[in-house]
């Protein structure tokens, strides 16, 4: 067997239990080989990436990775994210959260972590097991309206698209996320008899569209439907390095008075 | 703003523990600003940007207690304040300290509650959730300043608790320590002692972020210095990874206990003033045990001899010496700006022949010393 | 599908009569694999089918053209496609 592991494993940490926790065909474990191969092919250290998260199925995903990793509470995995960086900013610190975590109880801290640009890579798994009775919202419009400054939806389906997306969000300097959309077949998929996980991947796979045929269509046409790829990409002054500059200045104006 | 080392300056309280954590080395604080503590943030946010330190306004105060802990784990001393409603606010977070055993110091300058209450007043109400205020089995140390120059050595001595016990430490004090004005020489800087958390030796591969060890404090590394460990507010087992083996259970949880209970003589801090040779013996802490040393030269003054005990250490509850030294004594008399709360902690612990007297007040304004006085000359 | 795990007699039987010849690149690491199916689904060559001990089996390793889509889209990591390990060995190991 060891000869016909894949380069992901260097990346799993050997002492814990697999099979990981969640249920066959949950998009999760998809997502965390899309997130092992983005670090794969930026050369990241493992040294230098702290990987944080919340409560929830998604945020089960730390303990898995031989990172720094941080499990913490729901909601919160940003605010604990901005203070590792804060504390640090040579750290590559990237976030996973649910749907709920990020959206839900996390709103606030996901809304003021735009609004900051402070470099973390945000990565929102939906499920839409929070949302699941009442009615959403556009994730991507109002992490854009709130500051972030690179903004993608991706599908597990799609995950070679997706590898990329979370490359690019992880290379973006400043608040990135990607909202991934993700099969539940155990909970939102059972209750809402949308098939196993294979009709639901089809699911993902038959309705979305990517941000340019979308342009194309009406907004009758792109009711119900998912929006994939990059829906935003600018820059702007990322927090650490503001703060840093706000330090430089502080202290010049102390020695100054010194004098 | 810097320590002003071996000078003699007139500070406030809360200047005072912002003074204090500089002196000790703070360099991340996070926090939202509400009164009466305000003061420590806005020095902080002043001094820390000059001294490489990092200060942050989060969003609110679970965001502040997270940010503070995040960074606690990224390396930094770190530290936020508030008071009440804040408090109430953070009480999640400080259980994820107790069972993450992240280090961090939490300032609480009390304020008349409950809820939004009289938000410039003094109170003891948060004795109490100080101790329990978060769910489920966790230790907690809890210091409380009496003065201005307390306010600088107990912040001191917090952060340096809770490096080296591993845990969150609350310095608890009150609206008229946090702004009373007093002299104060500052101590010279050879003389603060700063602790910083144990580190750990073992080869990377063989480092378990919850080791036990016979002070029941494992050493702790931080992220990006080569260990890569995981931390989660799930019962764990020594990696820190979860689990529910009741063995693993019980070992964390009797650790957790056991690091407080089995050291509490280097935890446990009292002052006593003529309480040996009293029978009549004034129980008092934080702003009340000013009120309670000039009660006590008041009734001197009318020839009554009444002694005064006061804990530093809010928790761990000085059982040992309130046994010890006030079970033999006819009337122990606790003044509290709150409806009674360490006042249990001596009922428990004197016998049914202390006749435990309580002073209480509720309005938002200090209990004199005249209060105090009234209630000693009713039983003497 | 089967709902009963198979008698260790079929399971060898079965193990053998489709053990991976030497030129399969798709490998599947059965303690891993949970039988959602996906990777069967998606194969766009049906290299691949549920077996009845609800694992996913390769029954046709002449037909996989390494798209490695299986392998991308395994929720457990328990797909790998050898052509990527062949590559990485003559890289070196970059750990």
């Amino acid at each position: 067997m060891p000869a016909q592991l894949p380069y992901e494993y260097k990346y799993l940490r050997a002492k814990k239990k697999f099979p990981h926790v969640w249920c066959p065909g949950c998009g999760i474990g998809i997502v965390m080989g899309s997130i092992i191969r983005a670090v794969d092919a930026l050369g990241w250290n493992k040294n230098d990436i702290v990987l944080v998260s919340g409560i929830g199925c998604t945020s089960r995903m730390p303990v898995y990775f031989d990172f720094n990793t941080l499990h913490t509470m729901h909601g919160r995995a940003l605010a604990f994210a901005t203070g590792v960086k804060l504390a640090n900013p040579g750290l590559k610190v990237i976030a996973v959260m649910g749907d709920g975590d990020a959206l839900a109880i996390g709103g606030n801290h996901i809304i003021h972590s735009a609004r900051r640009n402070i470099e973390i890579t945000s990565i929102i798994v939906n499920n839409y097991n929070y949302g699941m009775i009442e009615p959403g919202f556009d994730t991507c419009r109002l992490l854009d309206a709130a500051g972030a400054v690179f903004v993608a939806r991706g599908t597990v389906y799609h995950v070679i698209e997706l590898d990329g997306l979370i490359r690019q969000a992880m290379e973006k300097k400043g608040l990135s996320v990607v909202e991934v959309m993700s099969p539940c077949p155990t909970n939102y998929g059972r209750a809402n008899r949308l098939g196993g996980a294979v009709e639901m991947m089809k699911g993902l796979r038959d309705g979305s569209v990517n941000a340019a045929q979308a342009a194309k269509l009406s907004p009758e046409e792109l009711k119900g439907r998912i929006v994939r790829g990059v829906l935003a990409d600018r820059e702007a002054p990322e927090y650490t390095e503001l703060y840093a500059d706000l330090c430089r200045r502080a202290r010049e104006k102390a020695s100054e008075v010194d004098e | 703003m810097r320590v002003p080392w071996g000078e003699t300056r007139l500070v406030q309280g809360n200047e005072a523990i912002a003074l204090g954590a500089l002196a000790s080395g703070v360099n991340f604080f996070a926090g939202y600003p509400i009164t009466p503590s305000t003061e420590v943030a806005e020095m902080l946010a002043r001094s820390l940007p000059q001294g490489d330190g990092a200060f942050i306004q989060m969003e609110d105060e679970i965001a502040s207690v997270s940010a503070v802990m995040g960074a606690s784990l990224a390396g930094a001393r770190a530290m936020t304040a508030t008071s009440g409603p804040g408090f109430s606010l953070m009480q999640e977070g400080i259980g994820f300290g107790c069972m993450a055993e992240i280090p961090f110091v939490l300032v609480d300058v009390m304020r008349a509650g409950p809820s939004t209450g009289l938000p410039t007043q003094v109170a003891q109400g948060d004795v109490m959730q100080a101790r329990w205020g978060t769910h489920g089995d966790h230790p907690a140390i809890v210091l409380c300043p009496a003065s201005v120059r307390e306010c600088f050595d107990l912040t001191v001595r917090a952060f340096n608790l809770s490096e080296t016990f591993r845990t969150p430490v609350i310095l608890l004090s009150d609206e008229v320590v946090g702004h009373m004005r007093e002299r104060v020489t500052f101590p010279k800087c050879e003389e603060v002692a700063v602790i910083e958390r144990p580190v750990p030796e073992t080869p990377t591969e063989w480092y378990e972020h919850y080791h036990p060890t016979p002070s029941n404090v494992s050493p702790m590394a931080t992220y990006g210095s080569g260990y890569r460990f995981h931390v989660t507010g799930l019962t764990h087992d020594r990696q820190g990874f979860p689990t529910r083996r009741r063995d693993e259970v019980d070992e964390k949880l009797a650790r957790l206990k056991a690091k407080i209970t089995r050291r509490l003589d280097e935890l446990v801090e009292i002052r006593t003033h003529d309480v040996e040779k009293s029978s009549v013996v004034i129980f008092a802490y934080g702003s009340v045990y000013r009120s309670a040393l000039a009660a006590q030269v008041q009734l001197a003054k009318k020839n009554k001899r009444v002694g005064v005990f006061r804990p530093v250490t809010l928790w761990p509850f000085p059982d040992m010496e309130t046994k010890e030294l006030l079970d033999d004594k006819d009337v122990v008399i606790v003044p509290e700006l709150n409806q009674g709360q360490l006042i249990h902690e001596i009922e428990r612990l004197t016998s049914d022949s202390v006749r435990v007297i309580p002073v209480q007040r509720v309005d938002g304004y200090e209990l004199t010393p005249e209060e105090i006085v009234s209630a000693a000359m009713e039983v003497m | 599908m089967a709902q009963n795990a198979p008698q260790p007699e079929e399971a060898t039987e079965e193990k053998e009569s489709e053990h991976e010849e030497p030129r399969s690149y798709v490998h599947i690491f059965h303690e891993w694999c949970k039988g959602c199916g996906i990777c069967v689904a998606f194969c766009p060559k049906k290299v691949l089918e549920m077996g009845r001990d609800q694992k996913a089996h390769v029954v046709h390793p002449e037909l996989c053209i390494k798209c490695y889509m299986c392998a991308r889209r395994c929720p457990d990591l328990a797909v790998t496609v050898t052509e990527e390990l062949e590559k990485m060995r003559e890289e070196g190991d970059s750990t």
